[in-house]
């Protein structure tokens, strides 16, 4: 059995850091990898990486996350990105990382994601250079996160996002802001691929459970939704020799 | 209910949430009742509800802020779930 601890939406400030570093501690008995879905900060500028590395360092497993929207509002994520690396923190965008775990290895493709809505409400690439640079973003992030989950060869596979695939897990948010929580196309990608599971942050207001339309469980641990530091998630795997075990090995 | 012309200062204060420094927070619920306008959900410090609530009273300055903005803690409330 893998076991994923994840949360989303952590947004650190110097207010909070401490009682989230308290928090996550227990997250490294529960679990084999902790996932971050996005928005880690509260407005992305680099200094607030320094603090998620310095709320997760020695946790004893490894971290692997993507930005989201609020990670990108200073407009640097590349030196955001740069400074949770330099923490030893895996950061996925359109990429996949593979970790050999005690009860099997699981693979994470990892993106923001972006929005466009969902089956029977979506929006095209169509008119304005603006409406159709809106709708080829979330199309490019779907193709890269097809490819990188495809890529991956693992006993598990896990999609992580910001924004969400499906319409299930935004229940409670205002129907009219839909279109800017996620797309249908990023859930179109991983049932295309095949995931285990698939998680993502965003919707404060939305709800735990999802799946896609292929069938794929969704989760949002969005912290405001699980109202915790993390939420763990057990996959099937298979036993690797004990040779293997317990160190973890981390590529991709 | 967002009617009449207060239901501007309702999406300048949703917009000033998001924008001000001193907030930068998305997915609160901005709704207006008579002339309060209620401010709800949840955010992870009792910093961060006071200073919403201050947000609100600078851009809505004719309304009567009620501010019902509640602190989730990150404490340990999570249980395992097994999936797949």
């Amino acid at each position: 059995m893998i076991r994923l601890a994840a949360v989303g939406d952590i947004h650190l400030g110097a207010d909070t850091v401490g009682d989230f570093r308290a928090s996550i501690a227990s997250a490294s008995d529960e679990s084999d990898l902790l996932l971050l879905a996005g928005d880690l900060s509260r407005w992305g500028a680099p200094e607030e990486a320094d603090l998620v590395t310095e709320a997760l360092e020695g946790l004893g497993v490894p971290v692997v996350a993507v930005l989201g929207n609020h990670d990108h509002h200073a407009g640097e994520p590349e030196e955001f990105r740069r400074r949770l690396e330099a923490g030893g923190i895996t950061v996925l965008e359109g990429e996949a990382t593979e970790i050999r775990c005690p009860g099997g290895s699981v693979g994470v493709a990892g993106a923001k994601g972006f929005g466009g809505g969902f089956l029977g409400a979506s929006a095209s690439a169509f008119g304005e250079p603006e409406m159709k640079a809106f709708v080829e973003h979330t199309e490019s992030i779907a193709g890269r996160l097809r490819d990188a989950l495809t890529s991956l060869d693992t006993d598990a596979r896990v999609a992580l996002l910001h924004y969400s695939p499906v319409a299930d897990t935004l229940q409670g948010e205002p129907l009219e802001i839909y279109p800017f929580l996620g797309s249908y196309l990023l859930a179109e990608a991983i049932d295309d691929a095949g995931a285990t599971l698939a998680l993502h942050g965003h919707a404060h207001a939305g709800v735990e459970h999802g799946t896609t339309a292929g069938g794929v469980p969704v989760r949002n641990v969005a912290m405001p939704v699980i109202r915790s530091a993390y939420q763990v998630y057990e996959l099937a795997g298979r036993q690797v020799p004990a040779s293997m075990s317990p160190a973890w090995v981390a590529g991709g | 209910v967002t009617d009449g012309p207060d239901g501007y200062v309702v999406e300048h204060v949703r917009h000033a949430l998001a924008t001000d420094p001193r907030t930068l927070v998305q997915g609160l619920r901005v709704s207006l009742h008579g002339d309060s306008l209620v401010l709800s959900g949840t955010v992870a410090s009792a910093a961060r509800r006071d200073a919403v609530g201050e947000v609100a009273a600078e851009v809505a300055s004719s309304l009567r802020v009620c501010n019902e903005i509640v602190v989730v803690d990150a404490g340990d409330h999570h249980r395992a779930e097994e999936v797949g």
